[in-house]
């Protein structure tokens, strides 16, 4: 009798084993998609759709990976023929219509794939067959309450994500891009990743990847840098950085980063004809100056005091981005 | 400097009860009322306050203003009176005191003030010193700064406004400028 | 004349107060004191500095709290719609004002301010594209997605 029962006690252990073992673990799915980006190779067709300032754009993509590099050919008509080629360190886009290669240093981002899951939670939304191959579809959703979602289909075998979905803050789906095809035997030559001959090459003249000491930056602008006093929980501080813009002030760039989303604070120096007068008395005054602005990548706030402009950028709502601007002053 | 031909077709309308022509009339002056304001009061909270007054007073007081007196010079005295009323209400002293500024209702305090890095030293303290020194003069001397500086206007202009003679004018913008240049000191001195 | 007795005419001599005789005893006595000609400069640079004070921009809601209380306080004096409409062209103010702090808008419909209120929304529009650029190296971004992003938003900037 208690052979029996051990007997059917060891074969549901065993099946429940077998069923957990079948299951993946989201994390970990997150993680070897992480990892593939950088060391799978191959080729292939994908179709993008973004909404870029309420209009939707698609796009069909002929796509080559190798040893860390991508390169993105779009084949829409609007982007005429635009290619990008991620280096991992620099980003080079090249632009036929003027046989113009600008190349950019990419900004090296302190969000890893573990900040992702400290601040995102993992969910298993089901399992699909994708170009005859076996995916995982996982979701991440914020911990917090509210935050953007990011849905990945990920390719069981080499963790290459085969289809990614971006949902906002508030839940509307702002992007969208799968493989319709691909060639896993690729193996793309090294002249896909580099200028092709005989094209100008430029330096884009924003390079906005580096990371400044607050003091060097502040001299540099002019006027004492200020940092937030609150950002919302699971942000962490990216950096300082310079943006220089055509016909407009320089500013600093302070970015905080969750592992998915991330908030700009942009400061600078009132445009010309905003001056304070002899200024008696500093403040702006009880109704303050804020300024608000909304699309589908992001809300914007704005704000001016003494003299300079607060800008705070990010995909969160209102009222979070009030509190991190009421905090500058 | 306002276009009084203009303007003289708009004060028609405004009287006539005509808020859009009214609005055109607080388009061309609201700038330079409200630096005149601004210098006068110690918060932007008591500037606004007093702007909306200035122009409300305006606006009922239209009927009274002379075929052949300018709005703008009108409109400013409106808002001179305004700050002296106000002065009154609040019993603020109308002489000024080289004292630092009392924190604003809500018992805050102010923001810190940004140096300008991007001119050399001399000149952030130079353009510090010069908003501290105005800050300091006596009402009537600093009324005069800011009109005419601030404002822009002309000296006959200023004249009107305040219903005094040109030259009180300028002997005023003189002693102005003689306190201003004591109280710069070194910073002004020729190199 | 006396270093100290010109020293006490040159802020009247400045501002052009000074009588034709007593002008040219000034000039005569500043073309050979170095000193007094100092002290002219820098009564001059009094000057200089205070010219190029910057004015304070007034707030840019004002108008429409001061036409709301005309409106309320004083609505026999307005007149009447019907007559408004023949009226030359209105007021080019636009767009609600939220008596608070925080005005919330739609993204291309910006509170007018009487100027500079378009470089705002362009300083809105170049800051978005620097702060999706940034998301380029984030972990697991969707580079295809914001390919397209980056490229549209650029094409309509010109880098010189």
């Amino acid at each position: 009798m208690l052979n029996r029962w051990m007997t059917i006690a060891i074969l549901f252990a065993a099946a429940m084993g077998m069923a957990f073992a079948q299951k993946p673990d989201p994390a970990q799915r997150v993680r070897a998609a992480y990892q593939a980006e950088s060391r799978v190779s191959l080729s292939g067709v994908m179709r993008t759709t973004s909404t870029v300032q309420a209009t939707e754009i698609s796009s069909e993509v002929v796509v080559y990976r190798k040893a860390g590099m991508t390169r993105y050919e779009y084949r829409s008509p609007e982007l005429r023929g635009l290619v990008l080629i991620d280096k991992g360190d620099t980003l080079i886009r090249l632009d036929p219509a003027t046989r113009t290669a600008t190349v950019e240093t990419v900004h090296r981002s302190p969000a890893t794939v573990d900040l992702v899951l400290k601040n995102y939670r993992a969910e298993l939304s089901g399992q699909e067959r994708l170009l005859g191959r076996q995916t995982d579809v996982i979701t991440l959703k914020p911990q917090q309450r509210s935050g953007p979602t990011r849905k990945l289909w990920i390719d069981r075998a080499t963790g290459v994500v085969l289809r990614t979905e971006q949902y906002n803050s508030s839940g509307k789906l702002v992007s969208r891009s799968f493989y319709s095809s691909v060639d896993w035997k690729a193996s793309p030559p090294d002249s896909l990743f580099t200028v092709p001959e005989g094209w100008r090459q430029v330096v884009a003249p924003v390079q906005t990847e580096r990371h400044w000491e607050k003091e060097d930056l502040s001299r540099r602008l002019g006027f004492t840098i200020r940092e937030p006093g609150y950002v919302p929980p699971g942000f962490v501080l990216d950096g300082f950085h310079l943006v220089v813009r055509p016909n407009a002030q320089p500013s600093a760039h302070i970015r905080y980063v969750d592992g998915l989303n991330s908030i700009s604070i942009f400061e600078h120096r009132c445009p010309p004809g905003r001056g304070r007068g002899f200024q008696w008395g500093r403040r702006m005054g009880r109704r303050g100056n804020c300024e608000f602005f909304t699309s589908n990548e992001g809300n914007v706030l704005v704000k001016e005091v003494g003299g300079i402009r607060f800008i705070v950028v990010g995909d969160l709502p209102e009222n979070e981005l009030q509190k991190v601007i009421d905090t500058l002053r | 400097m306002p276009c009084f031909e203009k303007d003289n077709q708009l004060v028609e309308r405004a009287r006539a009860g005509d808020v859009d022509a009214f609005g055109e009339l607080y388009q061309h002056t609201h700038r330079r009322i409200y630096q005149y304001i601004r210098q006068m009061v110690p918060t932007t909270g008591d500037a606004e306050d007093l702007m909306q007054e200035v122009y409300l007073r305006a606006w009922s007081g239209l009927k009274q203003l002379q075929a052949n007196e300018a709005f703008w010079v009108w409109l400013h005295r409106i808002a001179r009176n305004a700050v002296l009323d106000w002065r009154k209400r609040k019993q603020v002293s109308t002489v000024s005191l080289e004292s630092t500024f009392t924190d604003d209702e809500d018992g805050e305090t102010e923001p810190v003030e940004v140096a300008d890095w991007s001119e050399n030293p001399e000149q952030i303290a130079l353009s510090e010193a010069m908003q501290e020194a105005v800050r300091s003069l006596p009402e009537n001397h600093r009324e005069v700064v800011t009109m005419y500086y601030l404002e822009d206007m002309g000296i006959s202009e200023v004249a009107k406004v305040l219903g005094v003679p040109k030259n009180t004018v300028l002997s005023r913008l003189a002693r102005a400028r003689e306190t201003l240049r004591r109280k710069l000191g070194y910073l002004v001195d020729a190199k | 004349m006396e270093c100290t007795q010109i020293k006490a005419k040159l802020a009247d001599y400045s501002v052009g107060l000074l009588g034709e005789r007593e002008n040219k005893m000034v000039e005569a006595h500043l073309a050979q004191c170095p000193s007094c000609a100092a002290e002219l400069r820098a009564l001059e640079r009094v000057d200089r500095v205070l010219k190029a004070v910057e004015p304070e921009e007034p707030p840019a809601h004002l108008w429409h709290s001061i036409r709301a209380r005309i409106e309320a306080e004083h609505p026999r004096l307005q007149i009447p719609f019907w007559q408004r409409w023949f009226s030359v062209p209105r007021l080019a103010l636009g767009g609600a004002v939220a008596a608070a702090a925080l005005v919330a808008i739609a993204y291309y419909s910006v509170l007018r301010s009487p100027e500079g209120e378009a470089s705002l929304h362009e300083n809105a529009e170049q800051l978005m594209h620097t702060h999706q650029m940034m998301s380029w190296g984030d972990p697991l971004s969707d580079k295809a997605a914001l390919g397209v992003m980056l490229a549209s938003r650029a094409q309509t900037q010109e880098v010189p």
